[in-house]
């Protein structure tokens, strides 16, 4: 068995197991980027996983009922944002606890859609976005013939980093999470700061949702975003809270799935259960070691009252 | 000096069961350094905070430059070309001075931020002002005193033309005060009007151009420190005569009590808070430990009453090893200990102020026997303690969180000096206290040296040092720096060593 696992791993392409590591990595950096907008200002979402499935579903059924895939990604990320506004009013004005909220959030994604999938049924597919693959940019190493969301994941780390650290609206950001009393009396608007970063957090999410229905499969399946919603969050922590290191511990969670996959298909002896929870151990075993020196916003879940 | 810049007329405001402000004029001349001094809760905040759109008056006018204005929001109050440097400061620890100064204030096209411009400003004003600071260093990496020139810089940077100080000086050493003062008055010559809130007599003596004193959210009083002396000052605040000086005869230093030897203690972030401290305090003295806040004097505090384990070293009571945190072998010992944070150390806050006066001796006779409270005895003895310490509660069974914090304090002193004690350690002991309570917390403490007891004192009040102690010693980043003779000691030598300047030989 050691020998078939050896001679798999010489014969894999190294450059198509990136690839495919990057494009799983989509929905997870998604998720993570939402992750930081919102907790840079202060408000733990954990609901990210349920505003990606609504976004999933409501893509999907969008993009059938217009026969577009645009004005379907338009739909599927609008729902998210009213999923984030919800999060916002329940945590920012009634200073629930957002722990609280983000699970009751995600409880009820996975209710809606699962209900309206078994009323409404998923049997017609719905329309692709497009793959980046025109002439030249199909034959780039890595982004080549990559699927538009990732492109424009890659896109957003950039902007993010940009936008949380060159810009106004992100200093005022990263006060507001450290210590909102501080912006508070510089004159900064606490709260709708909150909420605009929660809604830009949904967003994300909604782009991340996207990526399930409009690229992976043409239909949705209940709770189809299995957990991914989350890992982005532990990628955010692994992160710490910043963008492209945010990307870095998603792909240390992807390049192992890329390759449980490459084992498969080689036919290696191990049984395929076992290959599968690679991902999460390795997950658990980097993140047991790597939490304790990360450094969360001072204000983090801590509604402001004046 | 000139006509009024502001004015205050009529300022009431209420909060649930209190009347924090009543009916408060006050005005402040253009260039004029204007002290407000009262007691903690007397109402200078309160106003001061209106004045800066943080609280709405319930009744009152504020009218500034001639004209009348409704504060809504700090935002406003900026506008107006008024600053506020709080008590506890408002600075972002993990970002960079510059982005702390131009917080709210933001310059640049499109909402990218300039910090360029910004940071040639800041050179400017420190530079102006005597400010020196670092624009490109982290908040978070810097001493509280540099922390505070940060917060003045972000006013002037927004051209405030009246800055209020709330209590500027509480975590500043004497020379960093000297440096201060030097500070407002190239302010003041610069037409900016400042407002001085402070309940420290010495400072507001040496700085103010008028003195208005609070009591009870009224004014007592105004007048000027040509007019005014402390003693004045003091009974303005109170209400009624103080004794500002500690009475008491010479020390007479009996056998070794507490003995510390090579002490090396961890902060909570795991680094060395107190580095091979060594000393010992006699029966009959009190030994005062100077220093500023965040030298390892809480750390050191915490090692002697067992709160934290040592890494190293030995604290010896009367000849005998104390175990390490093991706070109750140390009360068992005959260790009181009067904690810096009453809060967190002193007192459960929701329960009766009785069970608060027998926390460390509950559980023996004769408060308890066979594992049972014996409840008349703790409330008999609660009640001889209210009247022996003049500890102001309509009975025993009212929750110690419903006290005033002189008066909690004072029941935390009370608790700790009514054993059989050998050793007491003070820490901060009049933190928060009013003038008056500190005077008989000050009392009570002596008293307990006079009655044999060995007192070791932690207090970042220089003041408080230099008039209890016998023996003053000088904690400087985890180190004993000097150790001076209180009777020929001088401020001026203790706020070096205070500093790490070290001048050994004149001890």
């Amino acid at each position: 068995m050691i020998e078939s696992i050896t001679e798999v791993l010489v014969r894999i392409d190294y450059l198509f197991l990136l690839a495919t590591a990057l494009r799983a990595s989509t929905p997870i950096v998604f998720a993570a980027l939402g992750g930081i907008f919102s907790e840079r200002s202060g408000v733990i979402n954990i609901a990210l996983e349920g505003m990606m499935l609504t976004s999933a579903y409501v893509c999907y059924k969008a993009a059938v009922i217009f026969n577009s895939p645009w004005l379907g990604l338009a739909t599927g990320v609008l729902s998210a944002m009213v999923l984030a506004l919800l999060h916002g009013v329940i945590s920012i004005r009634y200073r629930t606890n957002q722990v609280v909220s983000g699970t009751v959030l995600n409880i009820f994604a996975a209710g809606i859609t699962g209900f309206l999938f078994r009323v409404l049924g998923a049997q017609e597919s719905a329309p692709y976005l497009p793959n980046m693959n025109m002439p030249l940019v199909r034959d780039l190493p890595l982004l080549g013939n990559q699927p538009l969301l990732t492109w424009v994941m890659l896109l957003m780390i950039a902007l993010t980093t940009f936008v949380l650290f060159r810009t106004r609206w992100g200093l005022r950001t990263r006060a507001v999470g450290e210590l909102p009393r501080a912006a508070d009396t510089a004159g900064v608007a606490v709260n709708r700061v909150r909420y605009v970063n929660v809604m830009i957090g949904g967003m994300m999410a909604g782009l991340g949702g996207a990526f399930f229905t409009l690229h992976t499969v043409s239909s949705f399946t209940p709770l189809m975003t299995s957990g991914q919603g989350f890992i982005g969050l532990a990628a955010m922590i692994f992160g710490n809270w910043t963008p492209l290191p945010a990307l870095l511990a998603a792909m240390l969670f992807t390049v192992p799935q890329a390759l449980a996959g490459q084992f498969q298909m080689f036919g290696v002896p191990l049984p395929y259960q076992l290959i599968s929870t690679l991902p999460y151990v390795l997950t658990i075993i980097t993140l047991a070691g790597v939490v304790r020196r990360s450094t969360p916003p001072a204000a983090l879940g801590v509604p402001y009252v004046k | 000096m000139g006509e009024p810049i502001l004015q205050m007329r009529n300022i009431t405001k209420r909060f649930p069961g209190v009347l924090a402000n009543d009916h408060i004029f006050f005005d402040l001349n253009r260039g004029e350094i204007h002290a407000l001094l009262g007691e903690n809760g007397a109402g200078k905040t309160t106003l001061m905070n209106i004045f800066y759109g943080l609280y709405q008056p319930d009744e009152g006018e504020i009218w500034l430059n001639g004209r009348r204005v409704t504060i809504h929001s700090p935002k406003d109050a900026i506008a107006l070309g008024i600053g506020m440097v709080h008590q506890h400061f408002t600075l972002v620890p993990t970002l960079s001075v510059t982005e702390n100064v131009i917080l709210g204030a933001e310059t640049g096209r499109f909402g990218v931020l300039d910090l360029a411009q910004p940071r040639q400003r800041i050179l400017a004003i420190a530079r102006d002002y005597g400010l020196e600071v670092d624009p490109d260093a982290l908040v978070k990496d810097l001493p509280v005193g540099v922390q505070q020139r940060v917060e003045i810089i972000k006013a002037l940077y927004r051209n405030a033309q009246v800055l209020i100080l709330d209590e500027p000086t509480a975590v500043l050493t004497p020379l960093e005060v000297e440096r201060l003062f030097e500070t407002l008055r190239a302010m003041v010559r610069r037409g900016v009007s400042i407002i001085f809130i402070s309940h420290k007599l010495k400072e507001v003596m040496a700085i103010a151009d008028r003195i208005t004193v609070l009591r009870q959210g009224r004014v007592v009083g105004s007048t000027t420190p040509a007019e005014a002396d402390e003693a004045k000052l003091a009974s303005m605040m109170v209400g009624r005569p103080v004794m500002l000086q500690v009475e008491k005869l010479p020390a007479q230093p009996g056998e070794v009590v507490l003995s510390v030897r090579d002490l090396r203690v961890m902060s909570d972030r795991r680094a060395v808070a107190v580095d091979g401290v060594s000393f010992e305090v006699r029966a009959g003295e009190i030994v005062g430990i100077a220093g500023v806040e965040g030298n390892g004097q809480s750390e050191l505090v915490e090692a002697i009453t067992g709160l934290r384990a040592p890494v190293h070293g030995t604290v010896m009571l009367c000849g005998q090893p104390l175990p390490h945190a093991l706070p109750r072998a140390a009360i068992d010992a005959g260790m009181s200990h009067i904690p810096e944070d009453r809060h967190k150390y002193g007192m459960v806050a929701q329960q009766p102020l009785a069970v608060n006066l027998t926390l460390s001796t509950f559980h023996q006779p004769p408060f308890a026997q066979r594992g049972l409270l014996r409840w008349v005895t703790i409330r008999e003895h609660a009640r001889r303690l209210i009247r022996e310490f003049d500890i102001r509660a309509p009975h025993e069974l009212v929750p110690i969180a419903s006290l005033s914090g002189g008066n909690q304090q004072k029941s935390v002193v009370a608790r700790e000096l009514s054993r059989p004690l050998k050793l007491l350690v003070a820490a901060q002991p009049t933190r928060g206290v009013d003038v008056g309570s500190i005077e008989f917390i000050h009392k009570r403490i002596v008293q307990a040296r006079d009655a044999g007891a060995a007192v070791l004192l932690v207090s970042a009040e220089l003041d408080e040092i230099m008039s209890l102690s016998d023996r003053i010693l000088v904690m400087f980043k985890g180190h004993i720096v000097g150790e001076r003779d209180a009777r020929t000691a001088t401020r001026e030598e203790i706020g070096l060593l205070m500093m790490g300047r070290v001048k050994e030989g004149a001890a």
